[in-house]
């Protein structure tokens, strides 16, 4: 175990275990390792469970950061053990030690159960719902229509969001940030014709409304999907289809709201001070007595405030952060 | 004991075309495999999906790019199936939701790949895959197909003949479970992990195929191993063709364009076993880099254009190799990332075992050859995924469940027990590093007889030591030191089919098929199927 040159690193890796067999309690364990320049934390976790101990587990297939089988919490973050380099994390923090997910319950040493994380993206009904009549061809849409979806459409489904989301650690109902980042992806899809009553359905109860917008999901994503972005643009077009809803309620009749009227292009940007003006928010605020039912704004504090990992994170003009 | 009509092995883009289809026609059908099936391998195909869709396209120009492209080892009929429906199937996978990338007017985009004479792959950035796996999953959730995620298939029960049914070991806690069913379509995509350098997940085990083989199925063509030229040097992440498409251009250790010497014609975008043996001849002549690797170059197309059309190679070079494509050429080299050969498949993906049935990677039809030409894959699996599950869903509904799986369960709950406690003194990792090795040694991107003959004594010596490996882990919760041992054994029977010399080129146009004899391989051998196109030169 002796280091062999400046480029080897010789340091201890600490890895959460539990095995329900054997013992009712997790612990860590500990080994020696060198660590050369270029390894990433799954090479590492591979040395151990070939070389030293075949008994840890832990999910892991395409060593690409394409999979998504392989996240788990390194140093206090989630993300995929395939794409994170041990070298600079031990340079920075001057330790390794990785955990499995968080808000979800663990099966067996880093292998989480995604059960929870499965049924919420079941929940939004993940597939396209298109109209009656599609082309013959391909369908026309613009590339910056179908740009729209370049927020969500790359998310791997790794549920590393889901374990940073503070919501979802208060609300373990919360649908989280994948499932709603994929619920984007259909309403935003100019092909899919139920966006409104998609809308709808994300409004009630642990959809859409219920984030607290602590902005973790955008952080961590390995794939560079924004789900809090997607889940204030969702909010943003379910209040305007609320709007022309009412505006042709005379008859108490939802008109179809086409497409183009509902998710007028180009929207504004989500940083917009327009959006997130008080007035917006009041109107928000009063819709909870009207049409649709917008649930509890999320009023918790953070227990990672203090952790100092939010220095990146800019607050969106006219957002309160809660707590 | 479960039971369904229609047994779907492994979850990939293949599997999740024929699950729907089989559902569709009413058939009961559940999908078994060892991953989620978004976790499958689908989702690293990258760059593109062919079919001859734009305007001034012709299917018979796919199809004569395709058999060119196989060295005239594909079997035209199947070819031409596959070229002909390309167009309709990228439609339904528009309609059913895939993003593909488009331009300001609504039109698809497609773009240049190796092979093409004319620009056919069309794509979702390059995430291809990944966006037509995720359209089939929300498919399968849609249907509400049954999955069993998580369960590897260890065994294909044949009675009589007929496929009766599979054994499967549930990765959460242990169990193994008999799946009855009428039919099976085996799905399990790719192989590779029995080479060192390899773009294949760690998962890519050919488990489906080494099932087939034992339970009587034909393997055609095992032989043809693809070797992709732009794999990440080191890691062996793939660096996918499109950046070719794109412009790239491949650069040797002199900084020259190498490719003009090998390829006049196609320079960079000549088809990958071309360029993969070009470049190992620059390494074996001394003009790579230190450690065998070449430049693949993508300055000139600037950051942002990479940024908008190969986002995945920005990430890869970055993550993995600390390399900014934007700002400095990316350091690459040939690994092992198809194998043409696979399952032996009628058009209708039956193999010559009534109810087993196959498709995609796993399977061989042969729509391929000797070389497969980039974005045939991804398409090969919907369109032959779509017809062996229909094939699947219309023999069950003719055929009665047969029973009779019991013994085999007996037999198999034996081996795993075995696994479990044997104590020999073989590290399982050791061993598969060694296959690695031999591998890429021997039958890499030259093959000869003399390395051959090498490679197959050492193969052989490798599978009589394996009856001496040790596990180490007891546990029957999440075993993964389990499951490599039972992989390991699907790939030293795959090796040796796949190191067994078995060419006649005094007899060319041939296709090999290997047959299980229990302690040896049988080889025999068939004639490629020729249609509208006679074999000439190949030359790019």
């Amino acid at each position: 175990m002796a280091a062999a040159g400046a480029d080897v690193l010789v340091t201890k890796i600490k890895v959460y275990r539990f095995d329900p067999e054997v013992a009712k309690a997790a612990h860590y364990d500990e080994w020696d390792l060198d660590v050369k320049p270029g390894q990433t934390v799954l090479d590492l976790l591979h040395e151990v469970h070939y070389f030293h101990d075949p008994t840890l587990s832990f999910r892991r297939s395409c060593r690409s950061a394409i999979c998504g089988s392989c996240a788990m919490n390194i140093n206090g973050r989630t993300g995929l053990s395939c794409n994170t380099q041990a070298k600079p994390l031990l340079d920075r923090d001057g330790y390794l030690i990785v955990e499995p997910m968080k808000n979800m319950p663990v099966l067996k040493d880093l292998v989480a159960d995604m059960g929870g994380f499965w049924k919420a993206v079941y929940d939004i009904d993940p597939y396209l719902r298109p109209g009656a009549d599609p082309p013959k061809g391909p369908y026309v849409v613009p590339k910056h229509r179908m740009d729209l979806l370049k927020i969500a459409q790359d998310c791997i489904m790794c549920g590393s969001c889901l374990s940073e989301c503070t919501s979802r650690e208060a609300n373990p109902e919360y649908l989280g940030p994948a499932a709603l980042a994929k619920a984007y992806r259909f309403v935003a899809d100019a092909r899919d014709d139920a966006s409104v009553e998609r809308l709808k359905e994300y409004s009630q109860p642990n959809g859409i409304w219920d984030c607290d917008t602590c902005l973790y999901c955008n952080e961590v994503c390995p794939m560079g999907v924004k789900p809090m972005d997607a889940i204030m643009y969702m909010r943003e077009k379910a209040i305007e289809a609320t709007r022309s809803w009412r505006a042709g309620s005379s008859t108490r009749q939802r008109p179809r709201t086409s497409l183009s009227a509902c998710l007028a292009w180009p929207p504004r940007p989500l940083s917009s001070p327009k959006f997130f003006s008080a007035g917006r928010r009041r109107t928000c605020g009063k819709s909870r007595s009207g049409g649709w039912r917008t649930s509890r704004s999320s009023q918790r504090s953070s227990r990672r405030s203090g952790r100092g990992r939010r220095s990146e994170v800019r607050l969106l003009p006219g957002l309160r952060r809660a707590g | 004991m479960k039971r369904h009509d229609v047994l779907i092995l492994g979850g990939g883009l293949a599997g999740a075309s024929a699950a729907r289809v089989a559902h569709q026609a009413g058939a009961d059908v559940a999908i078994v495999s060892k991953l989620s099936p978004l976790r499958s391998h689908t989702v690293a195909a990258a760059g593109g999906i062919n079919a001859a869709l734009a305007a001034g396209d012709t299917w018979e120009g796919h199809a004569f790019d395709t058999i060119k492209g196989s060295d005239f080892l594909a079997d035209q009929d199947s070819v031409e199936i596959l070229c002909r429906e390309a167009p309709n199937l990228i439609v339904e996978m528009d309609h059913l939701g895939t993003p593909f990338s488009r331009d300001e007017s609504g039109t698809l985009f497609n773009r240049p790949f190796g092979g093409m004479r004319q620009a056919r792959a069309f794509f979702a950035g390059d995430r291809t895959g990944l966006a037509l796996m995720q359209t089939a999953w929300e498919q399968l959730v849609k249907a509400g197909v049954t999955l069993y995620e998580e369960w590897a298939a260890t065994s294909l029960i044949v009675e009589n003949g007929r496929f009766s049914g599979l054994i499967a070991y549930r990765i959460a806690d242990g169990t193994l479970e008999e799946f009855q069913g009428k039919a099976v379509v085996v799905c399990t995509g790719p192989g590779g992990q029995m080479y060192l350098k390899s773009t294949n997940a760690v998962t890519c085990t050919g488990d489906g195929t080494a099932l087939a083989f034992r339970a009587g199925c034909a393997l055609k063509d095992m032989e043809f191993v693809q070797f992709h030229p732009t794999s990440l040097h080191g890691p062996n992440i793939l660096i996918t063709e499109a950046a070719r498409g794109e412009g790239g251009i491949l650069k040797n250790a002199k900084g020259e364009r190498f490719m003009e010497k090998y390829s006049p014609k196609m320079v960079d975008l000549a088809p990958r076993d071309i360029v993969s043996r070009s470049i190992q001849t620059e390494a074996n002549e001394g003009r790579a880099f230190p450690g065998g690797y070449v430049h693949l170059d993508l300055t000139h197309l600037g950051a942002a254009r990479i940024k908008e059309r190969l986002p995945e190679v920005y990430q890869f070079s970055t993550e993995f190799a600390g390399v900014d494509p934007g700002k400095e050429p990316i350091p690459i080299e040939p690994a092992q990332h198809y194998i043409m050969g696979g399952i032996a498949t009628n058009n209708a993906g039956a193999t010559n075992v009534p109810g087993i049935f196959a498709a995609g990677e796993c399977a061989c039809v042969s729509l391929h050859g000797a070389n497969r030409l980039g974005g045939n894959a991804l398409l090969e699996c919907i369109a032959f995924g779509k017809h062996a599950g229909a094939a699947a869903a219309a023999f069950a509904k003719k055929t009665a469940q047969i029973a009779g799986g019991e013994q085999i369960l007996q037999q198999e709950d034996r081996r795993v027990d075995w696994l479990l406690k044997t104590e020999g003194g073989e590290r399982v990792e050791a061993l598969r590093l060694e296959l690695k090795q031999v591998m890429w040694d021997n039958v890499g991107v030259f093959r000869n007889e003399q390395d051959m003959a090498a490679a197959l004594a050492a193969v052989r010596a490798l599978r009589k030591r394996y009856p001496s490996i040790r596990v180490g882990a007891p546990g029957k919760q999440f075993n993964y030191a389990l499951i490599e041992a039972m992989e390991l054994r699907n790939l030293l029977d795959l090796s040796e089919v796949i190191v067994m010399p078995n060419r006649d080129d005094p007899n060319w146009l041939k296709h090999t098929l290997a047959w299980w004899r229990g302690d040896r391989i049988e080889l025999t051998y068939e004639p490629v199927r020729i249609t509208q196109w006679q074999p000439q030169e190949r030359t790019y």
